[in-house]
């Protein structure tokens, strides 16, 4: 087929919104469906867009299992987490201590572990780290909590490069890359094969992430996030809730950790920036916060935006000026989306998923203040007047 | 076993690596001069985050592209000194463009977002981080980086400054002097005008503030305008001492951020302290601790880190931050 | 009518769909291919990225800045020579020469996913220039073994990496890559033999930044001075750090008589400048990487003020192999630079630029004699064989040689002395550690 690799995604996406909201069974079976039909498209894409593209999807599937992790922390429980590149950095290393044929410590032996154990194991020490910064959080928040998290991604290179017999220095740890079994290999490449390691980890946390965020756990994240003072007096231990979104948010960094590090075959104290980590907030803030399909679209958007940015900055700048000036399209898309949807891509589906006409009015009054502005701002369009014109009475 | 050994040395290194190294008394003139060239370091933190709580305090919002917008006034101001202004021209004519950067920067784009979920504003904070940095690479980029800088006119970088039991360039000690300055102007703004008041009530409860008849839109819109002054001070001060560049704002910012959260975010003088602790912590621990296994000089660094994550555990809301009630 | 109550919401959604519509079509017209051959046959068939009229080669490096380097001129400068090769000299082989530029970020990740684009999507001839050390070498076990079987033969040609990181040289490991600018381990060794020569029996210090560049120097100081135990003090700052004033003070401490910098001109200036400060005239050796013309114009704040900087700087040793920008500025070589960059929308004349051009015109000489067999195995072939080559800006002395066995390109310095006057007055001949 010659579909390019956007027309894919737009008919994937098209076909699940299709199945999703065309009421022609019952809700559960559609949104099950709808899942069904995105993982089908996402099983066979890369056979038809060619191995950069790829590569490219399984960094998608990789990014979004950190940001399902911290949307766990920052979108259900929310403790803001600038530093969650150091989880990821945490767990690349010690997927990549654990394969790299050399001795370390004089515990960790020179022989490989296996692709599962090792990503198993770097997200129960990513974990574990998670405990250890989730007790001092307890007495931060907000703004202090960021700044303090951002510290921790901000500290860990030279902590990584100084004890260089375990980690490898500066120039990091070189690892093996797993090929495809051989039943496989010759209908698939390598890059296939990573694609289809990191889908399958990304849909297994997915489905744990639903799974914790639907029980009592999942509950209790929320009252905590909504009012901590009413959780703990319903009886909800918020301290301990609150070290376990860390924990299990940090266990998700760990294992995108090992199989980031993986895909690429090398880990260096500087492999997840400072930029990065913060752009995983980003990502989330952007995909919608407190929903599982936003993250999946932050790691779209955390892979993707750079070069659509690149394209439509030389579309505007020409092509010598665009490739040094996407950046500023990046940013401008950025507070662009943000202003038009304040919760989020997933935020702004979900409220499109109520869109009726005669509802839309009545919403209108309900919306809050910058809403509320702007849609009157624009009112001329659809001749709705939310509670009057020009402030009155509005409080 | 090996392993349990290196865990032994790990665990007792600390106390080790402090008693082992010279002790500071040893030697009184390197001690004394680590901790005037840390503090000479950390006035430019503190000035920086001097901006940094002057936001904060007037609109519960974290500027995360304050460097880079203090960086892009700066190198405005550079192609003017390149061009043969005056010295004192341009700062003024920076300043005035930092002003009004930072009010058409309120009103188009952090307007918007004010009312919304709390994280979207440092979203938009964060785009205007890149959007600021790529134009400052675009524009300046194309030569030699980095630049060179000259100092204010009352003391340059090369001259030096003799205090007796150190020495700092005299560009340094201008700096110390203005970001103390700028320190007791906004410690008066904030806790002794009628217009400090206003905004600190802008900030914490924008509808009350507009029933009593504040202005919230005005009063958000100065505390942007005088936090990228604040900015635009910063920028042109430290340009001297740390060169232009595309990154030289970047690690301010960071420790710049870390002093002003360490002093509290709503308190001006716990912003300079913040800063002159992390700037002594860093030089201090480089010197003093050695050690193949714990500390040394490369984890200075982490060390400053450190120390902010333990004072923070003992002060939730930084040295001198006083919001930590909130109302059920 | 229901367009009237129609939410703007929706209007945004379409408006945005069909941007992504737009971009979408653009995007297609780059169809992605599953990778070629890898092995073209030797011969005549030429390889991947070379048509009738063109040849395609790629480069990764940090074009917009966002990974804080300002080493994207690089990029713009080699494209203007390119340019004028093309328009003046009718490119080579007959053919214009097309460069294909992505930016990584400064990021080993990224690196990999832009290098992986340029060899299956745009299915480039070899990478040139690929920049940075820490990004590199994410690329580089996929430019020397790309299905990673073990198997070498079928690599791309990673021409002239734009780092002095003495790991390029590794022709076992990467038979595939070769340096360009001298590398960090041959300038220390260089410079220690100035020390050994001009101040034996000194106690000498270090301020070296903690990363592979600096240790490079590190080691290979302590590897070449006659007496190692005269380092008595080496201090390490992490890269960014903004202030190595408590570093200084520490080696002055230690009461160094000669210092090495291995720092990048932020921390080198300042340096000076703290040591400046304290009264404290030490020997300074520098790296390489510290141009003498703008590390002086940033010590004296601004290029009106050079003459400040230089009374700091004199005394200096460094070593050089281009010709300086600013130093050399009435040289035919420098002012037909200044032209070619001028008339090719190049950056403003630099050491960046100039490092650039000489890059350039070093890849050009490689194409032109791989003509015969433009394959990637040909042009690596003809890279491996170059001898003598001298470039228009490379100073008098300075050739290029490469082997199969030799893949560190320029391996001939000249130190230089900094006189207060900003000239620099060569010490001894161009000496060369091939």
């Amino acid at each position: 087929m010659g579909l390019g690799f956007w027309q894919i995604i737009l008919v994937a996406v098209a076909v699940a919104a299709a199945v999703r909201y065309l009421p022609v069974l019952p809700r559960r079976w559609r949104v099950l469906a709808s899942v069904a039909v995105i993982l089908i498209f996402a099983c066979w894409m890369p056979f038809t867009v060619g191995t950069f593209k790829t590569s490219q999807m399984a960094t998608v599937a990789t990014w979004a299992i950190v940001a399902i992790g911290l949307n766990i922390l920052t979108g259900y429980n929310g403790q803001i987490s600038l530093g969650h590149g150091a989880f990821v950095t945490i767990g690349a290393y010690t997927a990549a201590i654990l394969t790299d044929n050399k001795e370390h410590l004089g515990f960790i032996d020179a022989s490989a572990w296996p692709f599962w154990l090792a990503v198993m194991a770097a997200g129960v020490v990513a974990a574990a780290a998670g405990f250890a910064v989730g007790v001092p959080a307890l007495r931060l928040s907000g703004p202090y909590l960021a700044v303090a998290s951002l510290g921790l991604v901000i500290a860990l290179p030279p902590v990584l490069a100084k004890y260089d017999s375990l980690t490898g220095g500066r120039l990091g740890i070189r690892v093996p890359q797993p090929q495809p079994p051989e039943l496989l290999s010759d209908l698939i490449n390598r890059d296939q094969w990573f694609f289809f390691l990191a889908l399958v980890t990304m849909a297994l946390m997915a489905i744990l992430a639903w799974l914790i965020v639907r029980s009592r756990w999942g509950r209790a994240f929320v009252a905590v996030r909504d009012s901590e003072v009413a959780a703990m007096a319903v009886g909800i231990p918020v301290a301990r809730y609150k070290v376990m979104a860390f924990t299990v948010s940090a266990f998700y960094g760990g294992v995108a950790g090992g199989i980031f590090m993986t895909t690429i075959g090398l880990i260096t104290p500087e492999s997840v920036s400072i930029i990065l980590s913060i752009n995983y907030f980003t990502a989330i803030v952007i995909g919608g916060l407190g929903s599982i399909m936003g993250s999946i679209i932050g790691g779209f958007i955390l892979v993707f935006l750079p070069d659509l940015s690149t394209d439509a900055a030389k579309v505007f700048f020409g092509a010598q000026q665009g490739k040094q000036l996407w950046p500023t399209v990046y940013g401008a898309i950025l507070i662009g989306v943000i202003i038009l949807m304040p919760h989020g891509v997933a935020g702004f589906v979900h409220r499109f998923e109520r869109f009726r006409p005669a509802h839309v009015a009545q919403a209108a009054k309900g919306l809050p203040g910058a809403m509320r502005r702007t849609l009157q701002r624009f009112s001329w369009a659809w001749d709705i007047r939310p509670g009057g014109r020009k402030g009155a009475g509005k409080s | 076993m090996e392993s349990l050994g290196q865990i032994t040395t790990v665990l007792t290194a600390p106390t080790a690596a402090f008693l082992a190294a010279q002790p500071p008394w040893e030697n009184p003139d390197l001690f004394f001069s680590q901790i005037v060239a840390g503090m000479a370091t950390g006035s430019i933190y503190g000035l920086v985050a001097l901006g940094v709580v002057l936001i904060y305090r007037s609109t519960d919002v974290i500027n995360f592209a304050q460097g880079e917008m203090a960086l892009f006034v700066t190198f405005v101001g550079w192609s003017l000194i390149q061009a043969d202004v005056n010295y004192w021209i341009v700062f003024v004519l920076v300043l005035a463009l930092a002003g009004a950067i930072g009010a058409l920067v309120e009103r188009t784009v952090i307007r918007p977002v004010e009312g919304g979920p709390v994280l979207n504003p440092v979203i938009v904070t964060l785009g205007l981080f890149v959007i600021f940095n790529s134009l400052t690479a675009f524009i300046w980029a194309q030569g030699q980086l980095p630049k060179g800088f000259p100092a204010t006119p009352l003391g340059s970088q090369l001259e030096v400054a003799d205090l007796g039991f150190a020495r700092i360039t005299q560009h340094q000690l201008m700096v110390l002097i203005i970001a103390v300055a700028v320190m007791l102007a906004l410690y008066l703004l904030f806790n002794h005008t009628k217009l400090g008041l206003a905004m600190r009530a802008t900030a914490q409860n924008p509808v009350a503030s507009r029933l009593m008849g504040i202005n919230v839109g005005q009063m958000l819109m100065l505390g942007w305008v005088l936090s990228a002054m604040v900015g635009a001070v910063g920028g042109i001060l430290v340009a001297p001492i740390l060169f232009l560049d595309l990154v030289t704002m970047l690690r301010v910012i960071l420790f710049a951020f870390a002093a002003a959260v360490l002093g509290g975010l709503d308190s001006p003088p716990g912003a300079m302290v913040g800063g002159l602790i992390i700037g002594v912590v860093q030089n201090v621990a480089s010197t003093y601790s050695f050690g193949p296994v714990f500390f040394g000089p490369e984890l200075s660094l982490p060390v400053a880190l450190l120390v902010l994550v333990l004072i923070l555990l003992v002060r939730p809301t930084g040295l001198f931050g006083r919001r930590a009630v909130r109302r059920v | 009518m229901w367009i009237q109550r129609a939410p703007w919401f929706l209007i945004l959604a379409l408006a945005s769909l069909l941007l992504i519509a737009a971009v979408a079509c653009k995007e297609s017209k780059k169809e992605d291919q599953t990778p070629s051959g890898q092995t073209p046959a030797a011969g005549v068939t030429p390889g991947p990225g070379v048509t009738d009229t063109e040849i395609k080669l790629g480069t990764t490096n940090d074009l917009a800045g966002t990974g804080g380097t300002p080493y994207g001129v690089i990029t713009t400068a080699i494209q203007a020579y390119f340019a004028k090769v093309n328009e003046e000299d009718g490119g080579v082989c007959g053919r214009d020469i097309n460069l294909i530029a992505e930016d990584d970020q400064y990021a080993p990740a990224l690196a990999l996913e832009k290098t992986k684009k340029l060899v299956e999507q745009d299915q480039v001839l070899g990478i040139v220039s690929a920049l940075g050390t820490g990004a590199h070498l994410g690329a580089v076990d996929y430019l020397n073994d790309p299905n990673g079987d073990g198997d070498t033969a079928d690599g791309i040609p990673d021409m002239y990496v734009s780092t002095g990181f003495s790991g390029w040289g590794d022709y076992q490991k990467w038979p595939w890559t070769t340096g360009y600018i001298p590398d960090y381990v041959s300038d220390a060794k260089i410079l220690a033999q100035y020390i050994n020569d001009s101040h034996a029996g000194e106690k000498a210090g270090i301020l070296y930044q903690n990363d592979p560049f600096g240790q490079d120097y590190l080691n290979s100081i302590q590897e070449n001075l006659a007496d190692p135990g005269l380092l008595v003090s080496k201090q390490s700052y992490e890269p960014g750090a903004p202030d190595v004033s408590g570093q200084i003070l520490n080696i002055k401490n230690d009461g160094a008589e000669v210092v090495v910098l291995a720092s990048v001109p932020n921390n080198t200036a300042n340096a000076i400048i703290s040591a400046n400060t304290e009264g404290y005239k030490p020997q300074w050796v520098e790296s390489y990487v510290n141009a003498t013309t703008s590390v002086a114009a940033i010590i004296g704040g601004g290029a009106d003020k050079i003459a400040d900087g230089f009374a700091l700087l004199a005394g200096a040793v460094v070593n050089n192999y281009i010709l300086d920008a600013v130093g050399a500025a009435a040289d035919p070589a420098m002012v037909e630079h200044k032209r070619i960059m001028e008339t090719y929308s190049g950056p403003g004349v630099s050491t960046l630029s100039v490092y650039g051009q000489s890059l350039a015109e070093l890849e050009v000489d490689t194409l032109s004699r791989a003509c015969d067999n433009l394959t990637r195995r040909g042009l690596q072939d003809a890279v491996e064989s170059t001898q003598g080559f001298h470039g228009t800006l490379m100073l008098t002395g300075v050739d290029v040689n490469l082997s199969p066995t030799d893949h560190y390109a320029i391996q001939a310095l000249q130190p230089v002395r900094v006189e207060a006057n900003g000239t620099l007055t060569p010490i001894g001949d161009v000496i060369s550690v091939d």
